[in-house]
């Protein structure tokens, strides 16, 4: 007898799940797939590009290259988000190398943010956090990597742990180290990187 | 000076304004858009040409790259290169191409007697 897979299955089936069920034929995994992981992805790219039309670049080929893998993925190899966010990590990697061949820095996370808080709150909003990614940029790349990965993309640290190839302790250390030195960054620079935050 | 503002975080406390930045940078994250989503799903390929494609590279190549895989690619050319050009240097050097005195093997050989050992059974009937 063969077994029925609804809509409801589907929803609840595993990614890995899903990408085999596309690799056998069925749109309808892939979708799920879409809007089951797009808003990580996008923030993702978002964090490390702070440009909305970079960030959908990004997620979108993202996108092509898991329907690529698909037909060769072993469900034991690793999750797909995990894949997931080192493609879109890599991928934004080299456009921030392109970007810093070919354009100004300066006129990067000028994308207009929604509109509905007030406009002085949005401003504020828009300099702590480019405050932030400025301090993240100082820190070395593992510790930046386990900041961004927990309290930007908010991922579990047993998942940063297996994203990172670390125990829970490391990753844990290492974002203890990289708070502080935030922190500190963050405390001392913003009157001369011109922040006009009230809360410093 | 005591902090006074609850809406706001305590400027004696790094690690409460480190959360607020988070939670600013965090809140500036738009959702993707309609026409964007839109846009990945329509690209998911159809099972029978997206994956085929992916499948199946060999579809797309010309017939010379075809059999030139299918003899064994490089390694097959390089070797039966090889071997051509071994076998030219053979033909036009002779066979004794290291340079030895095969000659005086060949003469010593001629005065070894296979026999020899019969010799006392002739003298002795």
């Amino acid at each position: 007898m063969m077994m029925q897979i609804d809509d409801q299955d589907l929803n609840i089936a595993p990614d890995d799940a899903l990408l085999v069920m596309f690799a056998n034929g069925s749109q309808q995994a892939a979708q799920i797939l879409v809007v089951r992981l797009m808003p990580r992805i996008f923030s993702q790219a978002f964090h490390r590009l702070n440009s909305r039309a970079d960030a959908e670049d990004v997620a979108q080929e993202a996108f092509v290259r898991l329907w690529r893998i698909a037909p060769d993925w072993k469900q034991d190899q690793a999750k797909v988000s995990t894949w997931m966010y080192r493609v879109v990590e890599n991928l934004c990697i080299d456009r921030l190398r392109h970007r810093g061949r070919t354009t100004d820095m300066g006129q990067v996370g000028l994308d207009p943010v929604d509109p509905s808080p007030s406009v002085a709150a949005q401003m504020q909003s828009r300099t702590r956090a480019n405050a932030l990614y400025d301090a993240l940029d100082q820190l070395p790349d593992r510790q930046a990597q386990a900041i961004r990965l927990r309290h930007l993309d908010e991922r579990s640290n047993t998942e940063i742990a297996d994203i990172m190839g670390l125990t829970v302790d490391a990753v844990e250390s290492l974002q203890a180290r990289g708070r502080r030195k935030l922190a500190a960054y963050l405390q001392d620079h913003h009157s001369e990187l011109g922040y006009q935050d009230e809360t410093l | 000076m005591k902090h006074s503002d609850p809406t706001r975080p305590d400027p004696n406390d790094p690690e409460a304004q480190l959360d607020q930045y988070f939670k600013s940078a965090r809140d500036l994250v738009p959702e993707p858009d309609r026409d964007f989503m839109q846009r990945v799903l329509d690209q998911i390929p159809t099972p029978q040409t997206g994956l085929n494609t992916v499948n199946d590279p060999a579809q797309h190549r010309p017939w010379w790259q075809q059999i030139f895989s299918e003899l064994g690619g490089w390694p097959t050319i390089t070797g039966l290169a090889t071997a051509g050009i071994v076998g030219i240097w053979i033909g036009m050097t002779g066979t004794n191409i290291w340079g030895l005195p095969l000659d005086q093997f060949q003469a010593s050989a001629d005065f070894i007697d296979p026999f020899m050992g019969h010799d006392l059974s002739y003298i002795e009937g």
